[in-house]
């Protein structure tokens, strides 16, 4: 038992995964069909934006489960 | 027309309120933030007569586009918070908010260092004593905490003003400082506590984790907003803010995350969206500072909506902690939409202030030499969404295994928080009325296709992402807290600080021993020899009487004969 367990079905997951899906392939359609002037550096290149969107959700995972670690640990102190 | 300071009317409705009526309390809120409207904008731009006070000027009021903009912030957040304070009895309380809403609207609008510095002291004390005046647990040790900091703050600009008048009654004036220079750095060491730059911030989310729901609303409405005020007047263009910022930004949206708290976390987001307007006062060109400005007006706006949502339903369900929050949509369902709606405000969701200004902050460092502030500033949106709407969202409306029993926030909590909410909706939607604003000229569309569509990918991805890759653990115990700077000084430094105290009175013991050995064995040996005086003619002392006697004779004779 590694005290991981599934989501919880139901509740406000399923409704902002689908909000946030729409905004995110409105974002990226809207992103690739306008015309760019040549940008300045990657991360504001076409699709820039969602890569640091993805890196900001896995920094969020990763100081969540760091947190958990350490306040868990702390409690079986 | 008056060339009264707006934030006197403030400070005077603070006295009148102590006396009122509980039914009167919000409408002298209220009427007391219009007449501070009228005052501000009914009047030209440009400074009131000075007043000399021991030969230095003190100019009470001086307008301009900058402290107006600051200004409007205060009022309309004060008109959210001073509604939210019908729902409760708490006359102090009522005082202390009003009083520093004067502190820091006077603090804006005074043309002189000596006012600034009064004016900024009298709102820090406001802010301790609010928190002091706090009915949940631990706030009164939260506000002994908050007044040392102010204290240090205050000392710290003390010896600042007194250096810099050395240079002259004329330097009394408001103008740039140097940060290099010993008076201007102590006076941007005490800005920094204000703005709760890193080691210094984190009174921040403690007041507010310990204030009452109008409360926490009150402190991040009316505290670090004077510390960017400050800077932006004092230090423009200082490089040194550019890094200070981008900490700001990555110390709050780790912890913003991390916290189970929803009030603290609510506190380090506000200190991430700070160091946004922070980084851009350092940056220093026309259209950063204005984004700087423009910034910590909707940050302002939308993060009192947002305390006041989550005060709001601490109210009902007890705590903002997120394993209290489980359910909290069936208990509170219009403060928890309220709540949801007002995170987004904060995080800089498309059609809300926040966003408005969040794209000419990004606009503003569109260059290869700032790409790493850029990306800091692009990326904020997503991690606060993640870490304060999502986990809101999710938490509150988590299914429950008993139906929860409704019991909606009160109708001032909600009326005060929907309002907010409003003014952050409005301002998000018709944004070219907060560019007018703005001290510099600006025409800037935020909606046009190649800023929306980065913003809106870059949300729906972070979610995206979150909610496929989340598991659900189970979350640690309420008293659980993620360590911070105050850790060190609570923790191993206060005890350090015991035992200093303990050896210190064990040093003063032991040396109090000696002293009184010493002196024992001293007044011993006099009284002997005293003994041996008084019996001149025994045999044992007849030759050292006599020598002593001798000896002092001579003594005395050499002595008055040198005189001669």
């Amino acid at each position: 038992m590694n005290g991981l367990m599934p989501p919880k079905r139901g509740g406000a997951g399923g409704v902002a995964l689908v909000l946030c899906a729409s905004a995110a392939l409105l974002g990226v359609g809207l992103d690739f069909l306008q015309r760019h002037p040549d940008p300045f550096w990657i991360g504001a290149s076409p699709g820039g934006a969602a890569a640091i969107g993805a890196a900001a959700a896995l920094f969020c995972l990763a100081v969540a489960r760091l947190a958990h670690a350490f306040l868990h640990r702390k409690r079986s102190d | 027309m008056l060339t009264l300071n707006p934030g006197f009317a403030l400070i005077l409705a603070a006295f009148l309120v102590l006396t009122a009526p509980r039914q009167t309390r919000t409408w002298i809120f209220v009427a007391a933030a219009f007449a501070a409207f009228v005052l501000l904008l009914g009047r030209e731009f440009g400074a009131a007569e000075a007043v000399a006070q021991m030969g230095l000027p003190v100019v009470f009021l001086n307008l301009d586009a900058l402290n107006r903009m600051f200004g409007i912030a205060v009022l309309f957040a004060l008109i959210g918070v001073g509604i939210t304070t019908g729902a409760r009895r708490n006359v102090v309380e009522d005082a202390a908010i009003l009083l520093l809403a004067g502190g820091t609207l006077s603090a804006l609008f005074v043309g002189d260092l000596i006012s600034l510095v009064a004016a900024a002291a009298l709102a820090g004390l406001a802010t301790a004593w609010l928190v002091l005046t706090s009915p949940l647990p631990g706030a009164n040790r939260a506000g002994a905490r908050l007044l040392i900091w102010h204290g240090l703050e205050g000392l710290l600009f003390l010896v600042g003003v007194a250096l810099h008048l050395t240079e002259g009654a004329a330097s009394a004036v408001l103008g740039r400082m140097d940060a290099a220079s010993v008076s201007g750095a102590c006076i941007f060491a005490a800005i920094m506590i204000r703005v709760g730059a890193p080691l210094a911030h984190v009174w921040l989310k403690d007041a507010v984790s310990h204030a009452s729901p109008a409360g926490g609303a009150a402190l991040c409405a009316f505290t670090t907003l004077l510390g960017v005020y400050m800077l932006a007047r004092l230090y423009p263009a200082e490089p040194v803010l550019t890094p200070i910022g981008m900490a700001m930004i990555a110390l709050g949206a780790v912890y913003a995350v991390a916290d189970y708290d929803l009030r603290r976390a609510s506190a380090y987001a506000l200190m991430a969206q700070t160091g946004v307007a922070v980084a851009l006062i350092g940056i220093g060109s026309p259209i950063a500072l204005a984004a700087a400005e423009g910034h910590a007006f909707a940050v302002i706006v939308g993060f009192t909506a947002l305390q006041l949502a989550l005060g709001a339903i601490l109210h009902r369900v007890g705590s903002a902690r997120l394993t209290a929050l489980e359910g909290a949509s069936g208990i509170a369902p219009i403060a928890t939409a309220l709540g949801i709606a007002a995170s987004l405000a904060a995080v800089s969701t498309p059609g809300f202030a926040a966003y408005a200004t969040h794209s000419v902050a990004l606009d503003a460092v569109a260059r290869w030499e700032t790409r790493v502030l850029w990306t800091m500033i692009a990326a904020l949106p997503g991690v606060l969404f993640v870490g304060l709407t999502l986990r809101l969202a999710l938490a509150a409306y988590a299914p429950t295994k008993v139906q929860p029993v409704r019991n909606e926030a009160p109708f001032a909590m909600v009326l005060g928080t929907s309002l907010a909410v409003f003014f952050c909706t409005s301002v998000g939607l018709a944004p070219q009325w907060l560019y007018g604003l703005m001290p510099a000229e600006l025409t800037f569309d935020p909606f046009a296709v190649a800023r929306l569509a980065p913003q809106l990918q870059l949300m729906g991805v972070a979610g995206v992402v979150y909610l496929l890759l989340r598991t659900r653990r189970p979350l640690p115990a309420p008293e659980s807290e993620i360590p911070d700077v105050d850790g060190f000084y609570r923790g191993p430094l206060a005890q350090a600080g015991q035992m200093a105290g303990v050896l210190a009175l064990g040093l003063y013991d032991a040396s109090k021993r000696a002293a009184d050995a010493s002196g024992r064995w001293l007044s011993q040996r006099f009284a002997a020899l005293v003994a041996l005086c008084d019996d001149p003619f025994s045999r044992r002392s007849f030759a050292l009487t006599g020598l002593l006697a001798l000896s002092g004779f001579l003594g005395v004779l050499l002595l008055s004969t040198s005189q001669w």
